[in-house]
């Protein structure tokens, strides 16, 4: 169906080419999987599938879609066969009614009315949009509007979807629904999907096919059960481990673990290697106490009893607290309460994790600890400034580049020494020099962040990860105290979500503290020491991280839930493939 | 507000008979004429809005103090003096053309907001659209936008406010100054968000030929039994308007024309202001007794 030959592009003004020597081919039907850090090149390589959305820039070799060359076919059939859905949500919706945005397409086709009609009821059927068909859009979750999106495209009835990271602005819960429904347009229609995607736990389970990308490269195209297999060959044959495999679902991690450990042990090496990685939780627990039951004969797992003490209550007494919260409540509405008498006290120093489903009032809260809001009940005292960090951080800037965005921070702290902000605008406007002690800050906040090399572009520029950090680095010159993240990880792939730890620690270790609110688990139980649950408008659970995770059963981590029998104490990916090769090491020495 | 029948008709019908009353309300100064017209729209106020409506009424007592007591005292025309302020008469007929004014604009204002009630977004659309398809399509593009451009202001302004910016440590220049800052960060969202919504509209095919456009309407039978009988009524009250029957005079003497001619003219604008608001009622009530 889709045949890519030896495609190469690079973007204009740039030494490096954005993708190298591409060939592939999708068959007709299949769901294929494109995986890759952020930066090696997945979307390029989508947008060149699209003849509307090829970038400008040199481009060699061929992509020829039903044999025919995707540059020579014409607009009416690329726009019906091919659609596509990006990341962003609101800017593809066009319209202002649910209705119109189904039929936007088929009107720019010129479609008569009563067949668009017939098309609208189908699809509208078809997605269950017909509870909000009568909707304004505004009035939709993130969620609906992505499902919009994807059923605006098939009412055009596509032979082919190209799906660029759809579910990186929504949460777990709409990720997962878009992506069954996704699945089963490829089950119903046999319509040809590629989808690029970051959270591959959800994603692997329904490919037929995953295709890597490293730095613009494509390193291969396999089964989704062969990945590990598959990804240790290329890093032996590469050198050194890609970035992807540290993003990769815990059960593909464990096959590549237990394969790597395992070189000297012939025998369950080839039965290991007979069966196909598990990509459910349900066939990674199996998979998991058939390793078991394979290495660990003569070391029984160790069954320590979870101590339930309650840390709390004894730290309270020593520990000094950034922000207490008591009895605060507050609502958008008369009558509709979010938040009912909620108590928090928030140690100082420390990383703390507030969990929730969608529209528990989380976000609402942080607004409330960082004085957006006001409670309309209760009180907030903070030990120190509090800001916050909204989702998108492209919200704070208002600058032109990014060395002056840091510099703007000085403005208002000299505004809380008592001057005016524009005291200082007029002797920075004079000569540049007089400030070398607020440019060497930048610099170096720059440079802690490697920002350097962006620091005269334009901060809306910045991809995801990089306005984050930008954002970050003004929170810490504007020497705050009390740092609130509203969901940090939202987009970003893993070894963002790694760069963004690194960069919390480093604060923590300074002293500040901080706040996430996250639909993230498995990145609060990595990453925080206290972990809360927000719900009906109270905390429910709060405990340290660790007995957190560990006293739940289903609002706890993949790795959790996956090894809360044969190893108990491991909550992250990363607990659990020490613990495996601190067994297997210990089976060595018995043998 | 109560889902009502009239709502439910397709905007053709719903148009020719606003244009109508509003028409019929504005071309005409004939006082009975009026008080039909104010008595219609505040009747089909009450059914759609109850005791809601009335509160939008409040500021009309102005108008009759600006229309009756302010204007007569620099509108000297009429021959029925009734008090005198600097050696200047003000007139009976002075104060009685401000009455009927006053009733003129509050009927116009009146039926203003029963129509905006009859005439939602996607009638407009569809009204606009039927006549010039891409200015449709532009409204439907307005209408998304403005609401979300309000949103991500607000939004700008909360993270400006959660730095610890809030407006009260500011002072005016700086709020100036901040204001500034925050409208050229949200232009140059709406300029990326407008650059991602091309894409998004040229992927799904605008502008590769000529659009059709869909709607959601059907004209029924009933549509045409109100059309042509619409159009009647206005046929024959337009005869008479032209015909200058239902003229009324107010200077310099009050002259009423009243003749039988007058008096059908009158009975055609009756039928056209009650129709619709008649006929919603008896619904209203019969549905009311189908619940009980």
């Amino acid at each position: 169906m889709i045949k890519v030959e030896k495609l190469s592009f690079g973007y204009p003004e740039e030494a490096k080419n954005a993708l190298q020597d591409i060939s592939f081919q999708v068959p007709e039907g299949s769901f294929v999987v494109l995986c890759g850090q952020s930066g090696s090149g997945k979307s390029t390589l989508l947008r060149h599938l699209k003849k509307e959305q090829i970038p400008a820039g040199k481009k060699t070799g061929s992509v020829r879609i039903a044999g025919e060359s995707i540059v020579h076919m014409s607009d009416r059939n690329s726009c019906q066969w091919i659609g596509y859905v990006g990341q962003w949500v609101e800017e593809q919706i066009v319209t202002d009614q649910v209705w119109h945005e189904l039929a936007f397409g088929l009107e720019n086709l010129g479609i008569d009315r009563e067949e668009m009609q017939i098309r609208v009821a189908e699809m509208a059927e078809y997605f269950g949009i017909s509870n909000w068909f009568d909707k304004k859009i505004d009035r939709l979750s993130g969620g609906q509007k992505q499902i919009l999106n994807l059923a605006a495209i098939t009412v055009m009835q596509p032979k082919i979807l190209l799906l660029d990271e759809p579910t990186a602005q929504l949460d777990p819960i709409g990720a997962e629904r878009f992506l069954q429904t996704v699945k089963k347009l490829n089950e119903d229609f046999g319509i040809t999907v590629i989808l690029s995607e970051q959270r591959l736990e959800q994603a692997l389970p329904l490919a037929d096919q995953v295709l890597i990308l490293h730095k613009g490269r494509l390193l291969g195209q396999v089964s989704p059960q062969k990945l590990p297999t598959f990804l240790i060959e290329k890093e032996k044959e590469y050198g050194r481990e890609f970035p992807i495999s540290a993003g990769m679902p815990i059960g593909i991690r464990l096959v590549k673990k237990a394969l790597e450990l395992d070189t000297d042990y012939s025998l369950p090496s080839a039965k290991l290697s007979s069966v196909l990685a598990p990509l459910t939780i349900k066939d990674g627990k199996e998979w998991l106490s058939n390793w078991c039951q394979a290495f660990c004969q003569h070391s029984f797992p160790k069954t320590k009893k979870i101590l339930q003490e309650n840390h709390m209550k004894a730290e309270k007494k020593n520990k000094s607290f950034a922000l207490v919260a008591k009895e605060i409540s507050f609502g958008y509405q008369r009558h509709d309460t979010l938040l009912k008498d909620l108590w928090v006290s928030i140690p100082k120093g420390c990383i703390y994790g507030i969990l929730g489903g969608n529209g528990a009032g989380k976000s609402t809260l942080l607004k409330l600890f960082s004085g957006i809001y006001k409670p309309q009940h209760g009180k907030i005292r903070s030990n120190g400034t509090c800001v916050y960090l909204p989702q998108n951080p492209k919200l704070m800037f208002t600058e032109l580049t990014v060395e002056e965005e840091l510099m703007e921070v000085f403005l208002y702290n000299r505004k809380k020494q008592g001057n005016s902000i524009f005291h200082q605008t007029s002797c920075q406007n004079k000569d540049n020099q007089q400030l070398p002690e607020q440019l060497s800050q930048v610099k170096k906040i720059l440079k802690i962040l490697h920002l350097e090399e962006q620091s005269q572009s334009n901060p809306m520029d910045l991809s995801g990860g990089q306005a984050q950090k930008l954002a970050f680095g003004k929170l810490l010159l504007m020497e705050a105290d009390l740092i609130c993240l509203d969901e940090p990880t939202k987009g970003l792939d893993a070894l963002g979500k790694k760069e963004l730890a690194k960069l919390l620690q480093a604060c923590q270790e300074i002293g500040k503290t901080i706040i996430i609110v996250s639909h993230d688990i498995s990145f609060c139980a990595n990453y925080t020491q206290y972990c809360s649950l927000l719900f009906q408008g109270r905390f429910v659970a709060t405990a340290k991280t660790k007995d957190f995770f560990k006293e739940n059963r289903f609002y706890t981590t993949q790795t959790r839930k996956l090894a809360s029998l044969s190893f108990p104490d491991c909550l992250t990916d990363e607990d659990l493939l020490k613990e495996m090769e601190e067994r297997m090491r210990q089976e060595k020495k018995i043998l | 507000m109560k889902k009502l029948k009239w709502n439910q008709r397709h905007p053709i019908t719903i148009f020719l008979h606003a244009s109508m009353m509003l028409l019929g309300t504005m071309l005409t100064m004939h006082p009975v004429m009026l008080f039909l017209s104010l008595i219609g729209a505040f009747m089909y106020g009450m059914v759609i809005e109850g005791k809601k409506w009335w509160q939008q009424f409040r500021w009309c007592i102005w108008i009759f103090a600006i229309e009756m007591l302010f204007f007569p005292c620099f509108r000297h025309n009429g021959v029925t003096p009734i008090a005198s302020i600097g050696g200047q008469a003000i007139t009976l007929e002075s104060v009685l053309y401000g009455f009927f004014m006053s009733i003129l604009l509050i009927s116009s204002y009146a039926w203003f907001r029963v129509i905006s009630f009859w005439i939602d977004e996607e009638r407009l659309l569809y009204l606009f659209g039927s006549i010039w398809s891409s200015f449709g399509l532009l409204l439907s593009m307005i209408f998304r936008f403005l609401p979300m451009l309000r949103q991500r202001y607000r939004e700008i302004q909360e993270v400006q406010r959660g730095l610890g910016r809030g407006n009260k440590n500011l002072s005016l220049p700086e709020q100036i100054y901040l204001f500034g800052k925050n409208s050229s960060t949200l232009i140059s969202w709406a300029l990326e968000h407008t650059i991602e919504t091309t894409i998004s509209m040229e992927s799904r095919g605008y502008g590769i030929g000529k659009r059709t456009t869909f709607h959601r309407f059907v004209f029924r039978l009933q549509d045409v039994f109100w059309c042509i009988g619409m159009i009647a009524l206005e046929m024959i009250w337009g005869l008479g308007f032209i015909k200058r029957y239902y003229v009324m005079y107010y200077f310099p003497a009050l002259e009423m024309q009243w003749n039988s001619k007058t008096q059908f003219g009158i009975i055609i604008y009756a039928i056209g202001m009650f129709s619709v608001a008649v006929t919603e009622l008896c619904v209203f009530m019969f549905r009311k007794k189908e619940v009980s």
